[in-house]
């Protein structure tokens, strides 16, 4: 069963107008796997995930959750799925006890009153409390609750940690771990805020303008993105020309080389064929590959991750 | 249970208005009944209640502001216009709609939940108060000749109205085209059946008029919200 796909899409594209939000995405999220889907603002994170929960009707392509058309999600598959959505939206004029309330009627049989009542005291918040008058952070970690109560088997989050500070963030990730504990629990969330994606997120899929530019296990991203520098006696050469070149920035006697799959024997090869004094292998943390990976120079080159 | 839970909580968001245009009929409505005693009870006989076998809702919407038929109009119709921004503008507004459907029903139930907790609301803040009024009215204190039927049935009608307007402001909070283009046509058709409906000379044809505006309104937000992105 650990293969068994819970989440597919195949050409999934939406216009609009003229203009695309998201063009061709095709995914497949495999069961139990943390997937943290990234991408700049206005990348098309939201749009694919309304796509994939069926709120938005695509231009075109077909998405899956749970087996189920997207367009056709039937009430039984949608209690399969939590959700929580970008900027923690709740009805403000309820309060936490009548919002709990309103939540299990359409989880029968499935909401954990206890696990609630935990995270509700874990996050130190009173359930006398108004929505409208809780803080962001204090309604991310209401949905939070709200989504993880009725057990899903696949929870899809729209930025969950947007707008959140590095402590209710750091509360906030606690949680998530917690429903990663379980077996065979899917989770796809996005965000712009890598740090998060590489603290609990086994896979991370890179969106880029509406297009998928990566797909794969997070650390095959990891050890994919590489940042060569040669370092020339003489004045650097204008260009070389090497497959998985993504973009190169060229000072006087330095080339810095963002390198897809590129391992590091080749690298030296590389360097002694461009005639390098000397190179080496920048450090970068995953944020840096990210920035690096969908800086608008690299755009249009697009690597077929599951060969790396 | 669920279809409950949905009724409940459309209910509640709902009963700031269904109390304001209950307070609005009640506070204005019994100041009217009282001045009513005050004034030539012929000539008033003579408009209404003498002809109760053809009143009609034009008849109880063509007096001035200060009589109670006006009265039924100007709460039924506010208070569909607030439902139907409350229901559907401040939910696109405040962005609650991913929450609200994302859930285990179906939008038909959810856009039922709705238009239900719309007509109680119509029934609870006006016809309910209308209903207290016609009683009030029938007291001998008030008026010698108790008040025909017809002012009942009438006002319950002019509640329609209410609904009329409701789905027109609910139509044009679902609607994605621009303001200036057809996004406030089901507003629009809703204010010419609301003519349409003062301008019938008995409450069988204001009736026929209000099923005919109701039931095309309707057919519209329905497939307007099953089909609509959100």
């Amino acid at each position: 069963m650990i293969d068994e796909v819970v989440l597919e899409t195949r050409g999934l594209t939406k216009y609009y107008g003229s203009v695309f939000a998201v063009d061709h995405i095709d995914l497949k999220i495999p069961r139990g796997c943390i997937c943290g889907f990234v991408g700049r603002n206005a990348a098309g994170k939201t749009t694919a995930i309304k796509l994939m929960l069926g709120l938005l009707n695509p231009t075109a392509g077909t998405s899956k959750l749970l087996g189920c058309d997207s367009a056709a999600l039937t009430p039984a598959i949608r209690q399969r799925i939590g959700y929580v959505t970008e900027g923690h939206r709740l009805f403000g004029w309820m309060n936490i006890v009548e919002l709990e309330r309103f939540q299990r009627t359409f989880f029968p049989g499935q909401w954990d009153g206890k696990f609630f009542a935990e995270m509700i005291e874990y996050f130190g918040l009173s359930k006398k409390q108004k929505i409208k008058h809780l803080s962001n952070g204090q309604r991310a970690q209401v949905s939070l609750a709200l989504a993880l109560s009725p057990n899903p088997e696949l929870l899809i989050m729209d930025d969950p940690t947007l707008g959140l500070d590095a402590a209710i963030r750091r509360q906030f990730l606690s949680g998530m771990i917690e429903i990663i504990m379980r077996e065979g629990r899917t989770i796809l969330f996005s965000s712009h805020i890598l740090g998060d994606v590489e603290r609990v997120a086994d896979r991370i899929v890179v969106i880029d303008k509406g297009v998928i530019r990566a797909d794969c296990k997070l650390e095959q991203f990891r050890t994919a993105v590489k940042k060569v520098i040669l370092a020339f006696e003489d004045s650097a050469p204008l260009q070389v020309d090497i497959d998985g070149l993504l973009h190169c920035r060229r000072s006087e006697k330095e080339l810095a080389m963002i390198l897809v799959g590129i391992n590091d024997d080749k690298i030296a090869e590389l360097a002694k064929s461009a005639g390098a004094e000397k190179y080496h292998i920048a450090n970068m943390n995953l944020e840096d590959q990210f920035i690096e990976y969908t800086a608008p120079d690299g755009r249009g080159k697009l690597f077929k991750w599951e060969e790396i | 249970m669920k279809f409950l839970a949905l009724l409940k909580k459309e209910l509640r968001e709902c009963l700031p208005w269904i109390v304001a245009a209950a307070a609005f009929l009640l506070i204005f409505g019994s100041l009217e009944l009282r001045s009513m005693v005050r004034r030539d009870v012929e000539e008033y006989q003579y408009r209404v209640f003498e002809r109760y076998s053809e009143v009609s809702a034009y008849d109880l919407g063509k007096y001035p502001l200060g009589d109670v038929g006006a009265l039924v109009f100007i709460s039924a119709v506010g208070l569909g216009l607030a439902l139907g921004v409350r229901q559907f503008w401040v939910a696109d507004f405040t962005g609650t709609w991913g929450f609200t459907l994302h859930r285990s029903t179906d939008r038909t139930r959810i856009l039922a939940a709705k238009i239900c907790a719309a007509i109680i609301s119509l029934i609870a803040g006006v016809g309910l108060v209308l209903c207290y009024l016609f009683w009030r009215a029938s007291l001998p204190d008030y008026s010698p000749v108790p008040p025909p039927i017809g002012f009942l049935i009438g006002g319950w009608l002019i509640c329609g109205v209410g609904l009329l307007f409701y789905l027109g402001a609910g139509l044009a909070g679902l609607s994605k085209a621009r303001w200036y283009t057809t996004k406030l046509a089901g507003l629009g058709f809703a204010v010419w059946m609301f003519f349409t409906f003062t301008q019938q000379w008995t409450l069988w044809w204001s009736f026929v008029t209000l099923v005919i505006g109701t039931g095309v309104l309707l057919y519209l937000m329905w497939e307007t919200f099953l089909k609509r992105e959100f």
